[in-house]
């Protein structure tokens, strides 16, 4: 019966390890989700702020090209926000337009931001990668004629050291939770599986006593009930009607 | 009696098991909650932050063209904008610099006049481009940003944010944990299963064999029980048997000895002594026990466990096989998008349905664990190149391994479960194999959508073929049964006859074609192909995909039980069949009422209850109604026409689900399959319609 309580303990610490583990890693998930979601959404906020703006300047008749306070802008709101790395507006073929940051402001926009932008239609567009992620929309007319893109470049490292911090903070409560879970389940099945024991020890002792009294108060309770009280009295009966014969045989009366 | 109280031993440690699971994802929940709540907060004040910046600007642009601070136009707008672009805000206020309310939008939280009012707040006020801290308002974190020109502050600008966000984020990763409670139920119960419950039950089996062969009176010996659970209990029961059976033994060699004696010396009993011997031979058997009642149970049982594993790898690719297949198509000019995001599926059900006639024959040559494992190893194999898969055309022959692989596997497990069990056991030792494809079924896509979601769905096949790798080494835990030199046999002449009268029979083709086929059509039209694009079209999540297909298996693990205790009658099962194909055609139906996730989790639930009446009842309905093609052409033949059918079935729909996309977009397509599946259901249900006999009419006519 040990092996049995051992591997009992085994189910426990497994089942307890799969639930708890799996359910901590959808937590940590969830969380990065969450979390990333709530930055790239308050990046495209400010976006869209300044897009609005560029969107009243187009509507007045002005080219994307020739917005000359769009600078001053893109400054002002890159300021107001130390995730965001740069403020880039580049037309629909990744011509740089505008750029917070001068040392970018004559090359080309990567080539995902493009490919991300262009399939996102008018809708809000995201890339992460390193120091080159992205969270963008597209800058439209009054007349829903996309007319460039304007990206917030920041660094997806400054996220992640924030999500790192969350996920050893949810894996050691994880950790915490598995083995106090995994503890009480193998004392709890533990217990049980001695409890089975114990009912199969009372069954053995009062087979072994032979005590009719005590044996059919064991056997009533036990896991076998009525077809072990049947098999003993089997055994009785057979050994009785075998001693019979015996007796026949020895002393040649009839029954 | 002993299956009995090992189901309640079951029940009783699974019970306690899942009390102090569900206890821990409690905790896990609690825990999560203070850490998404202390982390996520901040975060979410950032990103108001990031918004107020825009009313703050106006404010101060209107006061730059010396509009007075109360004077303002289109604030409360400008406030709905800001709700608009961040629906976490709960309520917005402008304060002047006394702390007094002069605009305020939404649902102000309990205390927050008097908190404006706190001069530690008012001095902050002064400070150009500076927040005040983040404080905690009855339901609402409220972020205070100062409004002040160079030359002199104007007021504050207060943003509240529901505290709810976490609370819906959280309420959201419940759902999550509920399926992987559901799950880890399963799991459980195939881990006890697996682990001790193989060992305890044919220990149990063993210990009862004996008692209810004993109480019958059943004295033939079997050797000594190994060193088991219930061992002490068991030998000291065989040691009782073993008493009874010496004792006959003797008694029948002194009676032996005796007859031998000369007549003069005979004991005068011995006559009746022979004859009171005879008497106990007739009435209980002693002597050895005929080996074929030791047969070894645990033999049989240890196929599920790499089963399971193995379905489960193929079912962890349900939720999101459609749309990775989207996300890889390429240009094929002659075939649309639409076809071709269902071609992996459809090759995958048309290999798994013309490849299980010809692999039952390789399989038994080859031996069912080798072809296990050879068939484990190609799916593994097919799981990890389908993780790099470039475009859909090399997915095709990656997902065509995975499906030579299912196949293989699935037939040759059929094959050990055949060979491992007699005619009595057979339908007990087919539960346990469609038990592991079942238990499978309600695991596999929800964890599959969950970690598509995730990690996404390379990785996903990357876990699936870990999956399967594990499989491999449950499987070398099974013994070898190879049959070598076992010659194929070819299907003959009259076999060919056979199917050909059986394509032509009304009777089969009424089962096959109107009940059996229409099934499973609506099965991967609909489940497989259909609601893993629409639900994502919709804008959901792979998870709620995984979800909606976990809900299809619950309810067809709790259902076809019920169904099956039904069908005890002809015209039960047919009733049941022709209801389960209106009910689940109906679930299709009712797309066209509505379209939202809940209307597709609403269908796939009724698709679930109708399929799980009717899959039990087909089977059985098949001998009933061809009764005498399975007597002229025997029951493999017929069973393996029906099944072939059946499974075409399957590689049927998700092609006619793409054709139906394509022209009539998605949940016309849900209807239109399902108006189908209903149609075919009618049709059965009148097909199978009961005409009075001749005699019975004119007995009625009297």
């Amino acid at each position: 019966m040990s092996s049995t309580r051992r591997q009992m303990m085994i189910v426990a610490v497994l089942v307890c390890l799969f639930a708890v583990g799996m359910a901590g890693l959808l937590n940590f998930f969830k969380y990065r989700s969450n979390a990333e979601r709530i930055v790239t959404e308050r990046l495209v906020v400010t976006g869209k702020a300044i897009g609005n703006s560029i969107q009243s300047s187009l509507a007045l008749g002005m080219q994307l090209a020739d917005l000359g306070m769009l600078p001053e802008t893109l400054k002002r709101e890159r300021a107001t926000d130390d995730l965001i790395l740069s403020i880039e507006v580049f037309d629909l073929d990744g011509n740089p337009l505008y750029n917070t940051d001068l040392l970018r402001a004559t090359r080309n926009v990567p080539a995902d931001w493009l490919h991300a932008a262009r399939r996102a239609g008018g809708k809000d567009w995201f890339v992460q990668r390193g120091t080159e992620s992205a969270a963008g929309i597209a800058i439209e007319t009054n007349f829903g004629l996309a007319v460039g893109y304007l990206a917030l470049r920041y660094s997806d490292e400054t996220a992640k050291t924030s999500t790192n911090a969350v996920a050893r903070q949810l894996a050691l409560a994880t950790l915490g939770v598995f083995i106090a879970a995994a503890l009480v389940a193998s004392l709890a099945l533990s217990a049980m599986t001695g409890l089975m024991s114990r009912k199969f020890d009372a069954v053995e002792a009062a087979v072994r006593s032979g005590d009719r009294a005590r044996s059919s108060e064991a056997l009533r309770n036990g896991p076998f009930g009525g077809a072990l009280r049947r098999f003993i009295e089997g055994v009785r009966g057979a050994e009785a009607e075998i001693a019979l014969v015996r007796r026949q045989l020895e002393r040649g009366t009839a029954p | 009696m002993n299956e009995r109280y090992l189901r309640g031993f079951y029940v009783r440690l699974t019970g306690v098991l899942m009390l102090i699971v569900v206890l821990g994802l409690l905790a896990t929940a609690y825990l999560s909650h203070r850490a998404f709540e202390q982390s996520l907060a901040p975060e979410m004040v950032k990103k108001v932050t990031s918004g107020g910046a825009s009313v703050r600007g106006l404010v101060l642009t209107a006061m730059a063209h010396n509009i007075g601070f109360r004077e303002l136009y289109g604030v409360e707008q400008s406030f709905e904008e800001l709700k608009g672009a961040i629906p976490d805000v709960a309520y917005v206020a402008l304060t002047d610099t006394q702390g007094a309310i002069v605009y305020e939008s939404f649902t102000a939280p309990p205390g927050v006049a008097a908190y404006f009012r706190e001069p530690g707040l008012l001095a902050s006020a002064a400070r150009r481009n500076a927040s005040a801290p983040v404080v905690r308002l009855g339901k609402q974190y409220v972020v205070s940003m100062p409004i002040a020109t160079p030359s002199q502050a104007v007021g504050m600008l207060h943003i509240g944010v529901d505290v709810g966000f976490v609370d819906r984020i959280v309420l959201d990763m419940l759902f999550d944990v509920l399926v992987v409670l559901i799950a880890a139920l399963f799991f459980t119960l195939e881990l006890l299963n697996f682990v001790a419950g193989t060992k305890i039950e044919a220990e149990l089996k063993a210990l009862g064999a004996t008692i209810e062969r004993g109480g019958a009176g059943n004295f033939s010996t079997f050797g000594a029980p190994s060193d088991q659970a219930f061992g002490a209990v068991h030998r000291l029961l065989e040691r009782m048997r073993l008493r009874v059976n010496s004792a006959y033994e003797a008694l029948a060699r002194d009676v032996e000895a005796a007859r031998r004696l000369p007549a003069h010396e005979r004991p005068p009993g011995l006559a009746a002594a022979a004859s009171g011997l005879s008497l106990l031979a007739q009435r209980y058997r002693f002597g050895p026990a005929d080996p074929s009642e030791t047969a070894d149970a645990g033999l049989l049982a240890r196929v599920r466990a790499p089963l399971f594993v193995f379905i489960l790898a193929e079912e962890l690719t349900r939720p999101f096989l459609p749309g990775y297949v989207k996300s890889l198509l390429v240009p094929i000019s002659w075939l649309a998008p639409e076809v071709v995001v269902g071609l992996p599926i459809v090759l995958f059900m048309l290999i798994v349905a013309l490849a299980q006639p010809f692999l039952g024959a390789t399989c038994q040559r080859f031996g069912y664990r080798r072809a296990m494992l050879v068939g484990a190893a190609i799916a593994a194999f097919g799981f990890a190149a389908s993780a790099f898969a470039a475009n859909v055309l090399d997915l095709l022959v990656w997902r065509s391994l995975c499906a030579l692989g299912y196949a293989t596997v699935f037939v040759a497990a059929q094959g050990h479960v055949l060979e491992h069990s007699t005619a009595e056991t057979r339908a007990r030792s087919f539960a346990l194999f469609v038990g592991a494809i079942m238990v499978a079924t309600v695991c596999g896509p929800s964890i599959g959508g969950i970690l598509a979601d995730n990690i996404g769905e390379r990785m996903t096949f990357g876990v699936a073929a870990l999956l399967a790798v594990v499989s491999i080494v449950a499987i070398q835990r099974l013994p070898d049964s190879a049959r070598a030199g076992q010659p194929r046999t070819k299907p003959s002449t009259s076999a060919l006859r056979g199917i050909g009268a059986l394509l032509l029979s009304k009777r089969f083709m009424t089962l096959t074609g109107l009940a059996a086929m229409p099934a499973k059509v609506l099965l991967t039209g609909m489940c497989f192909y259909l609601v893993p694009l629409y639900v994502l079209a919709l804008g959901s999540s792979q998870t709620m995909v995984g979800r909606i297909l976990m809900a299809y298996a619950v309810v067809m693990v709790l259902c076809t039980p019920l169904a099956a205790a039904l069908a005890t009658t002809r015209e039960r099962m047919e009733k049941l069949v022709g209801a389960g194909l209106m009910i689940s055609g109906s679930g299709g139906a009712m797309m066209l009422l509505g379209g939202d996730v809940g209307s597709v989790f609403a269908a796939t639930v009724l698709v679930g209850v109708g399929q799980s009446l009717s899959i039990s009842a087909q089977s059985a309905l098949l001998r009933e109604h061809c009764e005498a093609e399975v007597a002229a052409m025997g029951e493999p033949l017929v069973y393996g026409l029906y099944r072939l059918l059946e499974r075409l079935g399957n590689a049927l729909g998700p092609l006619l689900a793409a054709v139906l996309v394509m022209t009539l977009g998605y949940q016309t397509s849900f209807a239109v399959i399902g108006a189908l599946v209903m149609v075919c259901g009618i049709g059965f249900l009148l097909a199978t319609r009961r005409q009075p006999s001749p005699e019975l009419a004119w007995a009625t006519t009297v």
